[in-house]
C-alpha cells in the first residue's frame, strides 16, 4: 500500500477541529444560559469525538489524550449518568480554550501539552473518575482482572471507502497489549468478481492483557455501524461479566460515528474550502477581463460607422457579463460576519463574570456578508470595542439599579448594509461617555488646556487620541491606554471609519463603516501634470471650481477655501506627491472636496478625467507602503495609476496643522 | 570526468548586461523576464533611482534605473534599452539597463573580490568580478539593489509619526 503523506490533510483537520470547537463553545454557552435542548450535548460530544479521532489519526497524541478525557466526561453526561452543572460547563469551556491552543501549537509543530493543559486534564479526569466510582462501580469491578478480549471483526464491503484502514486499527490494538489476528477469507470472491475497493476479509482478533473495555471500543469508534463487531471478554479462570453486557456499550454509542458523518455533510455548512491563492488568481483574471473590456469600449467610442451597431451591442453584453462574473467571483470571498460575531457570546460571558456585571448580548445581522480580508481584520477592533463597552460603558449592577435601569445591561452588536458599505454597530445602554472625566484626563495628559467650548463631538474625538484612557485603575481588560486609537487606525487601514455617538445616561454607540470589499473600488480619475490619480468615490463629497479670490492664504503656507459654511484646507496633489509641472492657479484646476476620518479637505487637481471601477492592486506586494497612496490599479491602456489614500492625506494635514 | 562534473556543479549562469560601457552579471536564476523599455508610472516619496511602477500582467512592479542607482548619468532610452525583471525574496522588480548581451557560465572559483576602486560603481552592490575571455564582468548582488537603508528607516519612522495625531 502506498504511503500517504498525512501532512496534506493536516490543514483540513485543523480547520475542521476549529469549527468543531466553535460548535462546542456555542452549544456550551447555550447550556450555560439554561437551555435544556438534548441535542446540544450530542453536538458537543460529536465535536469532541471528531477532534479526538482526527488527532489520533494524524499523530497529535497530546490533543487526542486531552480530548479523550473530555469526551469521557461528555459521555457520562450524554448517557445521563451525570447532570450538567455550571462547574462542568466552566470546565468544558476551559477545555475548549485549551484544545484550541493545543491545536495551534500542533500546527506550529511544537509539543501541544503544557502545564495548563495537564492541570485541566487532571481536573477533568478527577471529575470523570468520581462519577464512575459513584454510578459505574460494578462495571469498573468487572473490568479489573480482565485477561484479554476476543474480537470478531467483519467489515461491511464498503468500509474501506469510508477512509478507514483496518491495519491502522490493528496497530492501535497491538499498542494496547499482545495481539494476534487470524484473517477469515470465507467471503473472498474469485479474482474476476473482486472489486479492489471492497473489503472481503474478516478477522478474529485476540488481545491479551488487562485492558479496559473502553480502550478497545475506542479503536473501533470510527467503524461503528460499518462492520459487524463482537467483543467478548477472554475467559481467564472464571467467566466474569455476563455476555449480555458486552453489546451494550456498542449499542450505547450508535450515533457517534453517524453523527460524525452528519457533521461532514451538514447542510448548514454549504461551503467549500478554497485556497485563497486560487481565489486571488481568479480575481486577478477577472480584473484583466475588466481591463480588456474597457479597452474595447474605448475603441468603440473612437470609431463611428453604422456597421458597428452589433459590435456595440456585443460590447454591452460583454460589459454586463463581466460585471456579473466579477460579482459572483467576489462573492466567493464573502463570508457572513457571524464568523467574527461567534466569539462574542463567550467573551461577554467571561467578562461579565469577571466584572460582576449582568450583560445580555444582542447579536443582529449575523448573516451580513463581508469580504474575507476585511473580516479577518475587523475581529480585533470589535473585541476592543466590546471590552470597552462592558468595562467602561455599562455600569455596575448597583449603579444601574440606582439609575432606575434594568439591572441587566444590553450590549448590541449589529451588522447591516447601508449604501455600498457595511455598517457594524457596537451599542451599550450604559452611562454614556463621561464628559467631565474625558476632559479632565485630556488636560492631565496635556492634550488640552481647558474643556471650554468643546462640542460633544470634540469630546468624543478625544478618546481616539493615542495613550488616552479614563479608567481609574488599569484592569487587565482595558484601560491600558492602547485601544481606541488602535481601533481607529485598524479600521482606517481597511478603508473604513469609526464614529461615536453617546447620550449621557442612555448609552454609547460605536459605528464602524466598512467598504464591502477591498478588491474593487469605484473611483474618480483625475490628472495632475500628466499623471493619473484615482480618488475613491466613497470619500468624495463634491467637486468644485474655486475662484482664486475666494482662497485665503494663512501663515505657514497653508491655503483655505470657503465651502458652504466652512473653511477647508486645500491639499495640492502636485505638492503632496511631488508632481512637476502641475497647474498652479486655483482657478485653472478643480478642487475635489473629500472626507476622511471625520474631516474634510479640498484636493486640488488639474482636471477630472472620468469615473471608473478600479481593481485594487497592492504596491506593497513588490515594493513598500507609500504614504498618501492606498494602492494602484491598471488603466485601460495597461499603464498604472495610483489610488489616493484620503484618510492618510487627512492625517498628514492634521499633523501639519499641529506642527 | 569527475572534475568536469564538479566544475559544472560550481558554475553559475549569469545574464550579462551593459551599463555605461561596462558589463555586469546578474544571477540568471533571479531573472524572471526581459522586456523592452516602456514608460512607468512615477511614485511619490521614492528614491531618485526608483523610476516608478509598471504593470507586469496585473502585478504592480517597481522599476529602478541601474545607472541612477550607481550614481551615473542617465542617458536617453534607446531601442536597446531593456528592463530586466528580477525576483528577489519573492518580490519582483525591474532593473533598467542599457542592453543585455550574453549568458555566461561563471565558476565559483573564478570569482574575485572587487577592489575598492577602479569602477564607477559603489562596490556595495557587487558580489565580485570575474573574467570571461578578455572581458571583465562585474557580478551584481541583486538582493541589495532595492533595499536602501533610507527607505527602511523611513518606513520605521512612519507609524511613529501617525501616532502623533494632534487634538485641535
Amino acid at each position: 500500500m502506498a504511503k500517504v503523506d498525512l501532512a496534506q490533510f493536516h490543514r483540513a483537520f485543523f480547520d475542521e477541529s476549529n469549527e468543531g470547537l466553535a460548535a462546542m463553545e456555542a452549544a456550551l454557552l447555550a447550556l450555560d444560559a439554561g437551555s435544556d435542548d438534548g441535542e446540544l450535548i450530542h453536538t458537543i460530544f460529536r465535536a469532541a469525538h471528531s477532534i479526538k479521532g482526527g488527532a489520533a489519526t494524524f499523530g497529535f497524541a497530546d490533543v487526542a489524550a486531552f480530548t479523550h478525557v473530555a469526551e469521557s466526561l461528555l459521555e457520562e453526561v450524554r448517557s445521563g449518568r451525570r447532570a450538567i452543572d455550571a462547574a462542568t460547563v466552566e470546565l468544558l469551556l476551559r477545555s475548549v480554550d485549551v484544545v484550541r491552543v493545543m491545536l495551534e501549537r500542533s500546527a506550529a509543530g511544537v509539543p501541544a501539552a503544557d502545564a495548563e493543559s495537564e492541570a485541566l486534564r487532571s481536573a477533568l479526569a478527577a471529575m470523570v473518575g468520581g462519577a464512575v466510582a459513584a454510578t459505574a462501580g460494578p462495571a469498573k469491578a468487572a473490568a479489573a482482572g480482565v485477561a484479554g478480549w476476543d474480537i470478531a471483526f467483519r467489515p461491511f464491503d464498503y468500509l474501506l471507502k469510508t477512509g478507514n484502514e483496518p491495519l491502522r486499527m490493528f496497530r492501535e490494538l497491538a499498542a494496547l497489549g499482545s495481539f494476534e489476528s487470524v484473517a477469515g477469507l470465507d467471503a473472498l470472491p474469485t479474482l474476476a468478481a473482486m472489486d479492489a475497493e471492497s473489503a472481503y476479509v474478516s478477522w478474529q482478533l485476540t488481545l491479551h492483557g488487562d485492558i479496559p473495555r473502553a480502550k478497545v471500543d475506542a479503536v473501533f469508534d470510527w467503524v461503528d455501524g460499518d462492520c459487524e463487531l463482537t467483543v467478548t471478554e477472554r475467559k481467564n479462570e472464571l467467566p466474569a461479566a455476563p455476555p449480555v453486557a458486552q453489546p451494550a456499550p456498542a449499542a450505547g454509542t450508535p450515533d457517534a460515528p453517524r453523527a460524525v458523518r452528519e457533521v461532514a455533510s451538514n447542510p448548514d455548512a454549504q461551503s467549500i474550502r478554497v485556497g485563497t491563492e486560487k481565489i486571488d488568481l481568479l480575481i486577478n483574471m477577472v480584473g484583466e477581463l475588466v481591463i480588456t473590456q474597457s479597452m474595447l469600449s474605448q475603441f468603440a467610442d473612437g470609431v463611428d460607422a453604422s456597421g458597428l451597431e452589433q459590435f456595440r451591442a456585443g460590447l454591452a453584453m460583454l460589459a454586463r457579463n463581466t460585471r456579473e462574473l466579477q460579482e459572483s467571483v467576489m462573492g466567493i470571498r464573502m463570508l457572513p460576519i457571524s464568523h467574527v460575531f461567534n466569539r462574542f457570546p463567550r467573551l461577554v460571558r467571561d467578562l461579565s463574570q469577571k466584572l460582576d456585571k449582568k450583560v445580555s448580548l444582542d447579536l443582529r445581522g449575523e448573516t451580513t456578508e463581508l469580504d474575507k480580508s476585511v473580516l479577518e481584520k475587523i475581529g480585533d477592533p470589535l473585541v476592543h470595542l466590546v471590552r470597552n463597552a462592558i468595562d467602561h460603558g455599562l455600569e455596575s449592577t448597583t449603579r444601574r439599579r440606582e439609575a432606575g435601569k434594568n439591572e441587566t445591561g444590553t450590549l448590541r452588536l449589529e451588522a447591516f448594509h447601508r449604501g455600498g458599505s457595511i455598517v457594524v454597530e457596537v451599542a451599550d445602554d450604559g452611562a454614556g461617555l463621561n464628559r467631565a472625566a474625558i476632559v479632565g484626563k485630556a488636560i492631565e495628559r496635556g492634550l488640552l488646556t481647558s474643556g471650554e467650548g468643546l462640542s460633544d463631538d470634540d469630546v468624543s474625538e478625544l478618546i481616539f487620541a493615542p495613550g488616552f484612557s479614563t479608567a481609574a485603575a488599569t484592569t487587565d481588560l482595558s484601560g491600558r491606554g492602547v485601544g481606541m486609537d488602535v481601533v481607529r487606525r485598524n479600521v482606517n487601514d481597511l478603508g473604513g471609519s469609526v464614529a461615536i455617538r453617546s447620550v449621557a445616561g442612555k448609552g454609547t454607540t460605536f459605528t464602524i463603516t466598512l467598504p464591502l470589499t477591498l478588491a474593487i473600488i469605484d473611483g474618480l480619475t483625475a490628472s495632475v501634470a500628466g499623471e493619473t490619480y484615482i480618488v475613491p468615490l466613497v470619500s468624495i463629497v463634491e467637486s468644485v471650481q474655486v475662484q482664486a479670490e475666494s482662497v485665503k492664504s494663512v501663515a505657514g503656507g497653508g491655503e483655505l477655501f470657503r465651502f458652504r459654511d466652512a473653511w477647508l484646507p486645500i491639499v495640492r496633489i502636485s505638492d503632496a506627491f511631488g508632481c512637476a509641472g502641475a497647474r498652479r492657479g486655483i482657478g485653472e484646476g478643480i478642487v475635489i472636496v473629500v472626507e476622511g476620518e471625520g474631516a474634510r479637505l479640498g484636493l486640488f487637481v488639474d482636471e477630472l478625467i472620468g469615473q471608473q471601477q478600479a481593481v485594487v492592486k497592492s504596491l506593497e506586494a513588490n515594493y513598500r507602503r507609500v504614504s498618501g497612496i492606498s494602492g494602484a490599479t491598471i488603466l485601460a491602456d495597461g499603464s498604472v495609476a495610483l489610488i489616493v489614500d484620503i484618510a492618510g492625506l487627512v492625517r498628514q494635514q492634521s499633523r501639519r496643522k499641529a506642527a | 570526468m569527475n572534475d568536469a562534473a564538479n566544475q559544472a556543479m560550481d558554475a553559475t549562469q549569469y545574464l550579462t548586461v551593459n551599463l555605461a560601457n561596462e558589463e555586469y552579471g546578474v544571477d540568471i536564476l533571479a531573472v524572471r523576464e526581459i522586456r523592452g523599455w516602456t514608460p512607468v508610472t512615477r511614485i511619490p516619496q521614492a528614491p531618485s533611482y526608483v523610476l516608478g511602477v509598471l504593470n507586469l500582467r496585473g502585478a504592480i512592479v517597481p522599476v529602478l534605473d541601474l545607472r541612477l542607482r550607481f550614481g551615473l548619468v542617465r542617458e536617453e532610452y534607446t531601442a536597446t534599452t531593456v528592463t530586466v525583471i528580477v525576483t528577489v525574496a519573492g518580490k519582483n522588480f525591474g532593473v533598467v539597463v542599457d542592453a543585455v548581451s550574453d549568458v555566461v557560465d561563471v565558476d565559483a572559483a573564478a570569482i574575485r573580490p572587487v577592489p575598492d576602486m577602479g569602477t564607477a560603481v559603489d562596490t556595495e552592490y557587487l558580489k565580485g568580478l570575474t573574467s570571461v575571455g578578455e572581458r571583465m564582468v562585474l557580478l551584481l548582488d541583486v538582493d541589495r539593489l532595492l533595499q536602501p537603508q533610507d527607505a527602511q528607516m523611513l518606513e520605521a519612522a512612519l507609524p511613529a509619526l501617525a501616532d502623533v495625531k494632534a487634538v485641535a
